[in-house]
């Protein structure tokens, strides 16, 4: 075997994972090849730096209790409820009341705002697997009892053409968040409901609706719409319009 | 309640704590994948919510902690991993021939410098900012493997891919390491300027600078 073939064979040498008959012609190089001897020294420090790495690194315990508390939906024994949209008996839709204000763009808490929209956008956008289904909205309510140390109201649902598809725990820059989603004229839109005390949610652009402040922004194709009551921010995500989305927030009752 | 019922709660209450057990791991793995601990937490949630779901598909004797690893790398891949295109573009200018040569000489004589020793201490720091910098693919082989301690076929079954792939990217991602150490070393001065100029003269300069400056104006 040459320096050349050693080469293609270090990895799995290093790793242990050569085949004995292989193993015997790279260690027979090695013994005599004082480059290759090297290189070899040099791999199995890195691989053992590299183990070492990530020695000490603990989950937070916020994720432990999270974890700790996630429901044992598919136990050992019991099959994976399949979950089916149940459509919502029609329900007359409320009167819509809220003045759109001229779109002001204030430039303080910009930035803070922008990394808000983007968390949320995120979560929204991925799919997130739910771990309390729908279509009961008010059980979702008492399943966020005890996990989250904020008030979670699920929004009832007044309108025919939409469901509620389920809840999870979730977070919004690194803050404890109650996560529903519900599925509206067909599109998906995602409700976050989340304490406001140390996060800026403010700036871009804002409306009053029914004497509260919304916030709007957009990312990635995604309208997002945040209002702010009594310090808890509820923020809906969706590809509907910012205009639908506020109107959802009086049809929706949040 | 019958004595089995009481048996299958006692196996089930088991089977959750030994999966709580690796939750560090998993969470340290996690950091690594994403580089980000908001998204390594909402990863490792994500994983554990799979985990309760399927806890059924988990046949007792079988390692679990690959099974649970297995979990977590497919909810990475599918829902965390960075775009397709991006990850293409970094194998094709990682996979030069040239880059390899040149790679295989000068580690070979940095190797053999017996200043290159005092380069230990510099370690720890430069690869773990360097293996953050590898592409997605390369470096969740490279911390399966050697921070987790994975078989290549553990790896290929958590990675969805044949075993050829993973030993290809391992290699690859382990040549980008150990060129980023050679070039902190040069950088630091633990080697010579003599080398350097040595080193530059038979270098292209095709490689790594230039990926990453390939990769900086991509993303
Ligand atoms: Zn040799």
């Amino acid at each position: 075997m040459n320096c050349a073939q050693i080469v293609k064979y270090l990895d799995a040498y290093v790793d242990g994972e050569l085949e004995a008959g292989r193993m015997i012609e790279v260690e027979a190089h090695l013994d005599h090849c004082e480059t290759c001897g090297a290189l070899t020294v040099l791999r199995r420090r890195m691989k053992s730096e590299i183990a070492a790495l990530d020695d000490g690194i603990v989950a937070p315990d916020h994720l432990r209790r999270r974890v700790e508390g996630l429901p044992r939906t598919g136990t050992r024994r019991l099959k994976v409820a399949i979950f089916a949209a149940v459509p919502i008996a029609a329900a007359a839709a409320l009167l819509l009341v809220f003045t759109v204000g001229p779109w002001s763009t204030s430039e303080a808490g910009g930035e803070p705002m922008a990394a808000v929209v983007d968390d949320l956008v995120q979560r929204h956008a991925r799919e997130l697997p739910m771990e309390f289904k729908g279509p009961d909205p008010s059980l979702a309510a008492s399943w966020f009892r005890g996990k989250v140390d904020f008030p979670v109201h699920a929004p009832r649902l007044k309108l025919s053409n939409a469901s509620f598809q389920g809840a999870r725990l979730s977070s919004v820059q690194a803050h404890q968040a109650a996560h529903m989603v519900y599925t509206v004229d067909g599109h998906r839109v995602t409700l976050m409901i989340f304490p406001v005390d140390n996060l800026v949610v403010r700036g871009g652009n804002e409306v009053r609706v029914d004497g509260k402040n919304v916030v709007l922004g957009h990312r990635n194709g995604y309208n997002v719409a945040v209002m702010i009551d009594r310090d808890m921010a509820y923020a809906l995500s969706s590809d509907l319009s910012p205009e639908r989305l506020i109107s959802l927030f009086t049809e929706l009752s949040i | 309640m019958a004595r089995s019922g009481k048996r299958e709660k006692e196996e089930q209450q088991r089977f959750e704590s030994a999966c709580v057990e690796h939750l560090d791991a998993l969470y340290a793995t996690a950091l690594r994948m994403t580089r980000n601990t908001s998204n390594a937490e909402e990863l490792v949630q994500d994983t554990y919510v799979r985990v309760f779901r399927f806890a059924d598909s988990f046949e007792w004797g079988t390692n679990l902690k690959a099974w649970l690893f297995r979990i977590l790398t497919n909810t990475f891949i599918n829902n965390y991993r960075h775009k397709v295109h991006e990850r293409r573009y970094l194998e094709r200018v990682a996979t030069e021939p040239i880059y390899d040569q040149v790679l295989d000489s000068e580690a070979r004589k940095f190797a053999s410098d017996p200043e290159a020793h005092v380069f230990s201490s510099f370690f720890k720091k430069e690869l773990d900012r360097a293996l953050d910098e590898l592409p997605d693919d390369y470096r969740t082989v490279v911390v399966l493997s050697d921070l987790q301690g994975f078989s290549y076929k553990e790896i290929s079954q958590m990675m969805e891919c044949p075993m050829g792939t993973v030993m290809s990217r391992l290699h690859r991602g382990r040549r980008i390491l150990q060129r980023e150490l050679i070039d902190h070393a040069v950088a630091a001065g633990i080697v010579s300027v003599s080398e350097v100029e040595q080193k530059k003269s038979g270098r292209e300069p095709t490689d790594l600078k230039e990926f990453r400056r390939s990769r900086e104006n991509g993303s």
